[in-house]
Order: C-alpha cells, then structure tokens, then sequence
C-alpha cells in the first residue's frame, strides 16, 4: 500500500515536471522557428540617443554590462534582435550579447556579438554570402556585409581578434543540432558597407 | 495477476524508461549512413555533387545530376569559374553559411572513413581486380585503375567498399569501374590523403573525400560525387551523377555467380533522363526491376556498344550520343528475346510512351524543352531547404523532459497492474 502511494506520488511528479520541462523546451524550439513580422525588421533608433559620432574617433565606451546596445536586424531571416552587453548568460537569455573586450558595432575593428544557437541565432544555416546586418546603435545605423563562414572549435583562439577593417562577427553554438554543450562555433564575418 | 516482488517493479521501471529514453534518442540523433558497415557520417555532403575548399573550375559542358543532389559548394573559396556550363539539378552554394556546414560535414565524413582498418592490397594498379566489400589500402598509399576494376558486393546491396588512399587516386584514360553483385556506388568512398585524378573519358564509382584537390579530365563521368577539404575541384566536360543507394527489394538479392537465366517478368516503374541537349551525350534512366542479366541494349534498332549501357539492381542506365534526332527506340535484350516492350523515348521530354510490340519506330517531331531536368528517384526537392536548428540544452531538455513523462506514465501503468493483482 505504501508503496503504491509513493507511486503514485513519484509517477504524478515525473509527469508534471516532464510535462513542463519538455513542453518549454518544445516552446522554444517552437518559438525559433518563428518568422517575425516585416515591420519589426526596420531597425528602430527612435528610443535611442542619436549622438553624433566624431569624425575619426571611436566612440567612448560608457556602458555597463547589460546595458542595453541597440538591435541587430538579419533581413535573410526576417528578424530583429536586440543587442545587450556582455556575454553571459543573463545577457544571453535577453538577446544577443556584445562581448565587451571588443569594440562596438560601427568602429573599425573586430566587433563580437554572440547568441545562442536555438533562440537569437536560430536558422543562421540559411544565411547566404552578402546578407545584410543592420546594427542600430545609438552611435549610428551600421549595415555589414557577410563574407564568410566558417566552423571552428569552441576554443579556437581566431576569432576574437583585432582587424584593421570595421568587422562584425557573430558567434553561435554549432552543430546546431548537438544535445547537451555544442563543442564547435559557427562564425559569421561580416564587413562595414561603405556608405 | 501476480504481484511482483518491490524489487522486480523498479527493474521494470528502469528497463521501461531506459527504452522509452533510447527511443528517444534514436529519434533526435541524426541517423548514421549505413546500417551494415562501417559509421560514416556524411551530413550534408549527400546533396552535392562537387564541394571545394578555394576554386571550383569547370571547362565545356559539365552535368551534375542524381536523385541525392546536384548542389555545387564552395567553402570558404568564392571563385567559381565556368559555371555558366555547369548544369546542376541543384543549387550553388557560394561561400554561404550551408557549404561551410558541407565543409564542417566533409570532415567528421574523412574522419570516419580513416576508422575501419584496411587489408593491404599488393598492387596499385586495381585494373583487372575483382573487389569484395571492405576496407583496403596500399603499401605505397596510392591508387590507381589503368583498365576495368570490378566491385563485387556478393548479393548484399548495402556492402559498402573503402579505399584509403594515404596519397593520390589517378585513373587512366578510358579507364572503367564496374559494380556487380548488387553493388551500388553510393556505397563505395575514396579517401583520398591529398589529390584525385580522374582519368580522360573514364568511368569513375564512388564518393571522393579528398584532403587536398580532385581534377576530372575531359569527359569523365562520375557516379558519386567529389569533395575536397583545402583546395580545388577541377571540371572538364565532366558527367557526375549523385545518386541515394536504392533500397533492395524485400526478397534476397541473387549474387552475380547466380543470377538465374530463365527469364522472370521484368517490370518497368519510371523512366527519366539527364537534361537533353544538342551536345554531349545523356543518360536515359530506365527504373523497374529487371531480374534477368541484360545481354545487350538496342538504340533505334542498332545494337549499342556495351560502353554506353550498364545495367543496375533495380535500374538499366543508356547513355545516348547527341544527335539531331530527337525520337529513340530502346529495345532491352536478354539473349534473343526482348526483355521488355520496346521503350519509346523523346529527348528533352520525361514522358515514355511504352509500345507493346518491338514494331519500328513512329517518326514523331518533338520540340526540344532544355530547361526540363529529370533526375531519378527525386519526388520533391530538398536541395537548399532550411537548416534544423535547435537550443544550446533545448534539445537535452527535451529529452530529460521525454524520459521524465516516459518515467511517470511507467509508474502509473505499473500502480494499475499492482491494483489489479
């Protein structure tokens, strides 16, 4: 009898908590999938603070960790993503996280972004050479070009280095399709549009 | 019903999670390439029937085909020369995100191919061979085919045939490869540890996973297809045709020493062709199940050269010379007897109108439709379709999730049995 009650106990728990764990996963996985609507692809700037950007100089970094940056549009995808700063897993969980030993968005150099593979940067598989990246910053709106992909090792050392050019590069867990911690990146280069 | 001892109920629990998990699993994990053989993942490098690391450069008219894809990849080179008389069934992937995924793909495939360990072969030269499945090598590292090599599969058409090549791969001019015994192309892979060389209007079977480049000569034709990891691919009036590996059907495959001579009913389920045009030759894909030996293969009434028809399990293939005319008859023999009604085929049409009697053939003046490419086997198009993507530990949630619910369901049909007892 007693054993039946913890049964039954056991069993109604398993169920719930399966229930709720599979059921948010199947959220998310859902969620990703979703093409956002076109009108949140215009990347809106009207919240931010338009100050002027001074001719040649990059602008001085006053952010904290998870500031809010701006947003990051991939037409390609349909989507509108915003941009908080650093990479942890607060930052992550928000949008697309700006890893803060690099520059921001718009200044020539190496500017990171990451986000996780099955939410912000769900379907980056489609990506084509030569799409677009708007980043809309209140520094300016920054459109890039991708030129290239490519898979490295999570602890590739490559990545996250310094250019000469303005260069934006997203940063994803690959494969995208790996249960538990994907062991490689799949690295988006993308090159300042001149204007 | 007995009631089962406390021990027994968490054993039982246990196995029912544990199966209900594994299923699971096999479900989310992506499924392996062969069942028999060895594990080789080969990803997203089916679909393409060229993949290059810097430049593909492609000369004359080069055609790219098969029911597993005709995409042309390039990753993380961008220069594509001569694609205006490539054409492909599938798409090109220029430096985008999906061939860098193909190149990722290609080396977890090389990576796998190198695992089985090979039986030494004493020659080289694998001219005049009959090969059995299984993994081989060379002393020298190389490979090379001056003649005809044989691949036998013994009856079993899922028999896959490795060849690790530590070097180089050259295939003579004219140089042939022949598949018997139920073997299918899709199953032989060549690893090759730095450059393919595929001979001047020669037959070549397999996938090529090479580490450095692959040139195919003038006119060679390839059933399989050609990656390479850190360098080029190198087209010339180039056939390659990427097929899937048919499935057999249900009753055991005769072995070639058995294939029986007295005549069964042959069955015809689909005829497609390679794209048609005005030059360079095409392919005529007759599909059906054809279980006598063809003998010979007869084009408008004139016996064609044993060099331009080969006949597969579950599929004849006639490779028809360019010419103006435009309406064939293909009469498929064993011995004297015909195998089949005659098979009426118009060039650049998919539609084969099958007479019942081997009367001559009724001129009929078609219009030529070049744009139309048919490739056997293919129903819908997957080439280019949008990438699987999922959590960073969505997916392990998911799974826990899955077992949890399985767990749980396990306990309450267990409560149920031990109230009924």
């Amino acid at each position: 009898m007693r054993s039946r009650i913890a049964l039954l106990v056991g069993s109604s728990l398993a169920l719930l908590v399966g229930a709720a764990i599979s059921g948010a996963s199947a959220i998310t996985i859902y969620n990703s999938h979703i093409s956002y609507s076109v009108s949140t692809l215009l990347p809106s700037t009207e919240s931010l603070d338009r100050t002027p950007l001074n001719e040649g100089s990059a602008p001085v970094k006053l952010i904290k960790r998870g500031d809010y940056l701006g947003n990051l549009a991939i037409p390609r995808l349909g989507r509108t993503i915003n941009i908080f700063e650093g990479t942890e897993k607060a930052q992550l969980k928000k949008g697309a996280g700006h890893y803060e030993k690099s520059v921001l968005p718009g200044v020539s150099n190496n500017s990171i972004l990451a986000g996780h593979r099955d939410t912000v940067f769900s379907q980056f598989g489609a990506l084509k050479r030569n799409d677009k990246l708007i980043v809309s910053t209140k520094y300016g709106v920054f459109t890039y070009l991708i030129k290239s992909f490519r898979i490295v090792d999570g602890d590739d050392r490559t990545v996250i280095v310094p250019t000469k050019q303005a260069i934006l590069t997203l940063s994803t867990c690959y494969p995208f399709r790996y249960v538990g911690n994907a062991p490689q990146r799949f690295i988006v280069t993308a090159v300042l549009a001149k204007p | 019903m007995r009631t089962l001892p406390k021990n027994k109920l968490h054993i039982k629990i246990l196995t029912l999670v544990g199966v209900i998990a594994v299923a699971t699993s096999a479900i989310l994990i992506p499924t392996l390439t062969s069942a028999s053989g060895p594990t080789i993942r080969q990803g997203t490098t089916t679909t393409y029937g060229v993949l290059a690391a810097t430049t593909v450069t492609n000369t004359g008219v080069t055609t790219i085909s098969g029911s597993a894809g005709g995409d042309v990849g390039l990753s993380p080179g961008t220069s594509y020369t001569g694609s205006s008389t490539v054409t492909r069934s599938g798409v090109d992937h220029i430096a985008d995100a999906a061939a860098a995924i193909a190149q990722a793909d290609l080396t977890i495939a090389y990576g796998d191919l190198g695992v089985p360990t090979p039986t030494t072969l004493a020659a080289v030269d694998l001219a005049g061979q009959t090969i059995t499945p299984g993994t081989y090598s060379t002393a020298a590292g190389t490979f090379e085919n001056s003649g005809t090599l044989t691949l036998n599969a013994g009856g079993d058409p899922t028999a896959v045939f490795i060849f690790q090549a530590a070097s180089t791969v050259i295939t003579s001019t004219g140089s042939t490869m022949v598949l018997t015994g139920g073997a299918q192309a899709c199953n032989v892979f060549w690893r090759v540890g730095s450059s393919a060389t595929i001979g001047s209007g020669s037959t070549f079977v397999g996938h090529v996973y090479a580490q450095t480049s692959i040139t195919a000569v003038a006119g060679a034709t390839i059933f399989g297809n050609l990656l390479a990891r850190d360098a080029a691919v190198t087209l010339d009036n180039t056939t390659i045709v990427n097929n899937n590996c048919i499935t057999p059907a249900p009753t055991a495959a005769p072995t070639q020493a058995e294939i029986p001579s007295p005549p069964q009913d042959s069955v015809i389920t689909s005829i497609t062709t390679s794209e048609c045009t005005t030059t360079g030759n095409y392919t005529v894909y007759i599909l059906g199940n054809f279980p006598s030996a063809v003998t010979n293969v007869s084009l408008n009434n004139m016996n064609l050269p044993l060099s331009q028809w080969v006949q597969r399990p579950n599929q004849i293939e006639v490779t028809i010379p360019t010419s103006a005319k435009k309406t064939y008859a293909i009469d498929i023999f064993n011995g004297r007897t015909p195998l089949l009604p005659t098979q009426l085929f118009i060039c650049a049409a998919p539609v084969v109108e099958v007479t019942p009697t081997a009367s001559p053939t009724p001129e009929v003046t078609v219009t030529p439709t070049p744009e139309a490419v048919i490739i056997p086997g293919e129903t819908t198009t997957e080439i280019g379709g949008e990438l699987p993507d999922t959590g960073t530990n969505t997916y392990t949630y998911l799974l826990i999730g899955l077992a949890l619910l399985a767990f749980g369901a396990g306990g309450f049909i267990l409560r149920q049995r031990i109230k009924k007892s």
